[in-house]
């Protein structure tokens, strides 16, 4: 059956509680809000390094994705919201050690403004459960 | 897969670049990002201040989900675009929640950005999935 939808909240996630769900789960995707470099207390983390920031959001989207029964290496994309643009090289070697050679689309954007005071980095991403995307030859 | 269909709904804004407002593939529907225009008058001045804009932004939304036997309960995951994000995050999200039923908030994504088409204050694009 189709359009079959669930709903997924984890606590103190993204410290913007009211906005929107953590995650909505529809078939066989998972889209995340985004998220930004929060602890589980929702406090900012590493203010001022945007690689450490980075590394604490996806593992925000880890703990979203694995109550579904993710990982952050089922994600199809990632969208990088980034307050200064030249942090883009700042980001590669956490996204390596993350990823190693699995390779979700991933952009990456400069914006001027993002929610959590002192962000330098949001993360937006969409999973795909594993299986049901072919790999094409 | 059945292939993608490129919808363009009559009674939705005209379009101010090339692009459908809506493409479809196996009932997930992907809606362009409209900004605040009213159909029927797309010349009109824009509606002042960010309540005003982001209402029919999400009006322009649901006609075009309307147009494809959908709703806005349909959202799974929205992105909002803010040209003045300090002061206008606040006022957007008490309209933005007003469209949603409680539990049923799409995941969302939010950010400022320099500029939006027309000098707008918001754009907002969706995904949903027809049920």
């Amino acid at each position: 059956m189709r359009g079959v939808r669930q709903d997924i909240s984890v606590p103190e996630c993204d410290g913007r509680a009211g906005e929107g769900a953590d995650a909505v789960r529809c078939d066989d995707f998972v889209f995340l809000s985004s998220v930004g470099p929060l602890d589980e207390d929702g406090r900012l983390v590493s203010e001022g390094d945007v690689a450490a920031q980075y590394h604490q959001a996806c593992e925000n989207i880890e703990r979203v994705l694995r109550t579904t029964r993710l990982e952050l290496t089922n994600a199809a994309s990632l969208t990088v919201y980034l307050r200064d643009i030249n942090d883009c090289n700042k980001i590669e070697p956490v996204k390596r050690a993350f990823f190693g050679s699995v390779r979700p689309a991933h952009t990456v954007c400069g914006v001027a403004a993002l929610a959590v005071p002192g962000a330098l980095i949001e993360v937006q991403a969409v999973a795909c459960k594993p299986g049901s995307a072919k790999l094409i030859p | 897969m059945d292939a993608p269909l490129f919808h363009m709904i009559a009674a939705a804004p005209e379009p101010v670049a090339p692009y459908s407002h809506a493409v479809e593939v196996d009932g997930w529907l992907f809606l362009t990002g409209q900004i605040p225009a009213e159909a029927g008058a797309d010349e009109a001045p824009l509606a002042a201040g960010i309540e005003a804009q982001t209402r029919r932004v999400l009006d322009n939304l649901n006609i075009v989900l309307v147009g494809l036997r959908a709703g806005l309960e349909h959202v799974v995951s929205a992105r909002v675009f803010l040209t003045d994000f300090e002061r206008d995050y606040q006022a957007m999200n008490r309209v933005y929640a007003e469209y949603f039923p409680a539990d049923r908030l799409p995941a969302r994504t939010c950010v400022g950005v320099t500029h939006l088409a027309r000098g707008c204050l918001v754009e907002i694009d969706l995904i949903a999935r027809r049920a």
